[in-house]
């Protein structure tokens, strides 16, 4: 992918779409691409991992022990309380097109907030968004961020 | 992991010992002194080969398995020397073994270096790393114990290249018992960030501060090596035979471990924890630089055969290795942790395995061409004189490069500028593509991704059709960038279109005309300040004051002037708006208000003195005044939080007060010491992972005056227990001890102006029942 399309791809998501785009390019440079085979699990329950998956093209399923909880499409993001406090998944997350992925390191995150700490509100308002989101949709809230 | 650092410390300086014990005895005594010099060239050739072979190596391989092969080759080679020795008296195997000794320390000093720097924070190996090396010099004294009776036995001489095999056989054992009880970290093979090019190494080795680490460390082996010619020429004319030279170094070795290791387990952890790496990096080259002079002194007086020069080189060598082994090591080991990560083990691996075999070399050709001159004794200990001079010089400039390395190392950053190349022909399609769209946010991002206004020039066409968009969140920012294009017609569009919005009565078109606002815009800093006390508006309306610069500040010196001991929100983000303005400006604006007697304000007004970069000089006092008076409040706030005791919510509001001074005190450090390196210090002492943290407080460690470190960094530590902190700052801010009622009554009184804090009072009240929760 262009640098630009990266920032375009991050910019359709909500944690980032009020990051201005000359700063968001600085972020896309860091991130990595990951390509997912249709029925490739990329988030295992469980893993402690400190990193956020941004879905560029394809779909891919949020699940835990055969419970579905969201299908999710270009433009949604997995992953966001990994990369803001490190701990367990609390779900899967499996691929079900074959998917392309930037994927972002808490690392990466940190220096973003610690340059523009004004950007803290606007993640705050993402993550209370996605969880009044899951919430009316009758899904566990956390299982969607982790 | 200290325990098998230090075990695997252990059987590498017996081994070692047990070598160089050997090996110098039997070379010594069939070849004579004559030929070390010559011994020396040899170390630095193979040494700096096999260095340089390693430092290769590491940056592909994994630290454990590296050292397993090597260490594993070591110890067959001492099976060998033994059977060579023993089977067919091929004495010609000690000078191998003699060029091997030097090498075989530095590469072993790496490799558990190399562990230890993966395994604890920059702050731990300064506390720990002692210890480590204190199982080196046990293994080095065991090996003189054992070497003794030895000695007396036909053939003991040989039977010590066994005895050394089998502590190389428990060497590598505990290699490898330690990689595998730390297989993540140690297994790891050190790789540069996702993304960024791996800078090849020549171009790490010739950064300044490695270049001074390789000078110390080349001057250290030089003058030590000097030291101990010196000594080994002087034994040699005093013990004529193989045995009784083996004898005297059996036991000056034992005496020099003993030293040494008195001097670690009494000296070496206070001394680093009180004076840090300035005594650890300075100390050795000034004490050996004593010994020297006097031994000069004494060769010129008493003659090359006195009894007192033979004294004196003896304890030279033995307060040098007693100062390497307590202090040095670990505090060289604490200055490589600045270097990035996945280049440490690598320049570590050159630093020190091929600058101490260069530096043998060059020392042995110098003593060969002192010898084939006929230079006396004198001479020679005249040139250790000058090379300690020099190695001095070099540990103080290393010193000062240490603390500029960790503010380098610090200010690491993984977010680098990554500008969008509008030449490119499929980024500007897909740019053209954006631009065009009728989603106003793909259309204001593209024009934010446009990269300046003379690049810009080139969508004229396309800027001006979005100029007539009805969006104000798309026509503002066309406009913008058009008025920068140097336009004269869109400049004043802009200004008259600004100007209406901001009477808008929709906040967010208002926000939109506030970002439109540029450093010309000065006849609105009344709207702008307006703005500012408006929640909807206030973000938009501080970056467009911080963009009006100088321009803002006589409405925000007049604002500050109407200000009354409890100023408003608005107040303080009016003066964190002065960021951006000229220093000298700002500080002139600010200063006045520096102890402000409210702490929040008075914080905004540091924090913009340190963003705008205002010369601290001419504030000293004033700054010495507010972190004297913030550290005695900080103990105040701790005893009070001490006695009413957890869980209320007057312990959560003195809590808050506890934070309000630690980012108070980093506020006033950024205008004293730079914002930038503070800032950096106090990103990391937030962070989550240790080394990080452990590198930010040795920053603060190196680069604070002593007068500042004793009352800031206990208001700043918020890693390190409170009750140590408050002890910390008992000399100069001593705790009274008081019981609850006083405490309360003295927060609702505030009779002394200590508290200044509604929010404080209010709890008070709570907390002693005059009011009660609704």
């Amino acid at each position: 992918m262009m640098l630009v399309e990266r920032v375009a791809a991050l910019h359709e998501v909500d944690l980032f779409s009020a990051v201005p785009g000359r700063m968001l390019a600085s972020v896309a440079a860091t991130a990595e691409e990951v390509t997912v085979e249709p029925g490739s699990t990329f988030i295992e329950h469980g893993a402690v991992e400190d990193c956020l998956y941004v879905v560029v093209s394809g779909r891919v399923r949020v699940h835990h022990s055969g419970r579905v909880f969201a299908e999710l499409g270009a433009g949604s993001s997995v992953g966001e309380l990994a990369v803001l406090v490190p701990g367990p998944r609390s779900a899967s997350v499996t691929a079900v097109d074959s998917t392309l992925l930037l994927r972002l390191r808490k690392a990466v995150l940190d220096e973003l907030l610690a340059d523009r700490p004004e950007l803290a509100t606007e993640v705050i308002r993402a993550l209370v968004l996605r969880l009044r989101e899951r919430a009316d949709a009758g899904a566990d809230d956390s299982a969607v961020l982790e | 992991m200290v325990r098998l650092l230090a075990a695997q410390a252990f059987v590498f300086g017996l081994s070692g010992s047990l070598l160089v014990i050997a090996s110098s005895a039997i070379f010594l005594a069939a070849y004579g002194s004559k030929w070390l010099p010559l011994t020396f060239v040899a170390i630095a050739l193979f040494g700096t080969l096999i260095a340089a072979w390693i430092a290769r190596v590491v940056r592909h391989r994994p630290l454990p398995h590296v050292a397993i092969l090597i260490e594993s080759v070591v110890g067959l080679f001492f099976f060998g020397a033994w059977a060579v020795l023993t089977l067919w008296s091929g004495v010609w195997v000690s000078a191998p073994l003699l060029v091997l000794f030097p090498i075989l320390l530095q590469v072993g000093f790496v490799f558990i270096g190399g562990q230890a720097g993966r395994l604890l924070d920059v702050q731990q190996i300064r506390i720990h790393f002692p210890r480590i090396v204190s199982g080196f010099a046990v293994g080095f004294l065991a090996g003189g114990l054992v070497a003794t009776p030895l000695l007396r036995l036909p053939g003991g001489t040989n039977g010590l290249f066994l005895i050394a095999a089998i502590a190389q056989v428990a060497f590598v054992m505990l290699l490898t018992v330690t990689a595998g009880r730390f297989a993540e970290r140690l297994g790891q093979v050190e790789r540069a960030p996702h993304g960024l090019p791996r800078p090849p190494l020549h171009r790490l080795l010739s950064s300044r501060f490695v270049l001074l680490l390789m000078a110390y460390q080349v001057l250290s082996a030089a003058g030590t090596y000097m030291a101990e010619y010196i000594l080994f020429d002087r034994a040699a004319a005093r013990f004529a035979s193989a045995d009784s030279l083996a004898q005297f170094l059996s036991r000056f070795t034992i005496a020099l471990n003993a030293v040494s290791l008195a001097f670690l387990a009494l000296l070496a952890a206070p001394l680093l924890r009180r004076f840090g790496l300035r005594i650890g990096i300075v100390a050795n080259p000034a004490v050996v630089l004593v010994f020297a002079v006097a031994m000069l002194v004494s060769a010129t007086s008493a003659g090359p055969e006195s009894l007192a020069l033979f004294a004196l080189v003896a304890s030279a060598r033995i307060a040098d290795v007693a100062l390497t082994d307590g202090v040095t090591r670990a505090s060289l080991n604490t200055s490589f942790q600045v270097l990035p990560l996945e280049d440490r083990l690598a320049v570590q691996s050159v630093v020190e395995g091929a600058g101490l075999p260069m530096a043998i070399g060059v020392t042995g050709v110098v003593l060969f061409a002192l010898r084939t001159a006929g230079a006396s004794v004198a001479v020679i200990i005249a040139v250790t004189v000058v090379v300690c001079v020099a190695w001095t010089a070099a540990a103080v400039l290393l010193y000062r490069d240490y603390a500029r390395a960790l503010v380098v190392a610090l200010k690491h950053r993984l977010l680098r500028d990554a500008p969008v190349d509008v030449e490119h022909a499929e980024t500007a399609a897909f740019l053209h593509e954006m631009l065009g769209s009728d989603d106003g946010r793909a259309v204001r991002l593209a024009l934010d991704l446009l990269p300046s206004a003379s690049e810009a020039s080139g969508e004229h066409g396309e800027l001006a059709l979005l100029a007539d968009d009805p969006r104000p969140d798309v026509y503002l920012p066309a406009l913008v960038r058009l008025a920068e294009t140097g336009d004269g017609e869109a400049q004043a569009r802009l200004r008259k279109t600004v100007r209406t919005l901001l009477c808008d009565p929709d906040s967010s078109i208002r926000a939109e005309a506030l970002a439109a606002i540029g450093p010309a815009d000065v006849d609105l800093v009344d709207e702008v300040v307006t703005a500012l006390e408006v929640p909807a508006t206030m973000s938009a309306a501080a970056a467009a004051l911080g963009r009006l610069g100088d321009a803002a500040l006589p409405r925000i010196a007049a604002v500050l002037a109407e200000t009354s001991e409890q100023p408003t929100p608005a107040t303080v983000r009016l003066v964190r708006a002065t960021r951006a303005a000229s220093p000298d400006q700002v500080a002139m604006c600010l200063f006045p208000y520096i102890e402000h007697r409210d702490r929040e304000l008075g914080l905004a007004v540091l924090t913009a003195l340190a963003a705008a970069g205002a010369d601290p000089a001419p504030i000293a006092a004033a700054l010495d005044r507010t972190l004297r008076a913030d550290a005695e409040h900080f103990t105040r706030c701790a005893a009070v939080r001490q006695v009413v005791g957890a869980g209320s919510e007057l312990a959560q509001a003195l809590g808050d007060e506890l934070e309000l001074l630690r980012r108070r005190a980093l506020a006033l450090l950024a205008v004293r010491y730079g914002a930038e390196e503070i800032g950096a210090v106090a990103n990391r002492l937030d962070c989550d992972t240790d080394d990080r943290r452990s590198l930010a407080a040795e920053t603060l460690d190196v680069t604070l005056t002593p007068a500042d470190a004793v009352l800031a960094l206990p208001l700043v530590r918020t890693d390190l227990p409170l009750p140590f902190r408050l002890q910390q700052l008992a000399a100069v801010a001593p705790v009274t001890p008081t019981d609850r009622a006083a405490v309360l009554e003295d927060i609702l009184s505030d009779a002394q102006g200590h508290w200044r804090s509604d929010w404080l009072r209010a709890c008070a009240a709570y907390e002693s029942g005059l009011v009660v929760r609704a």
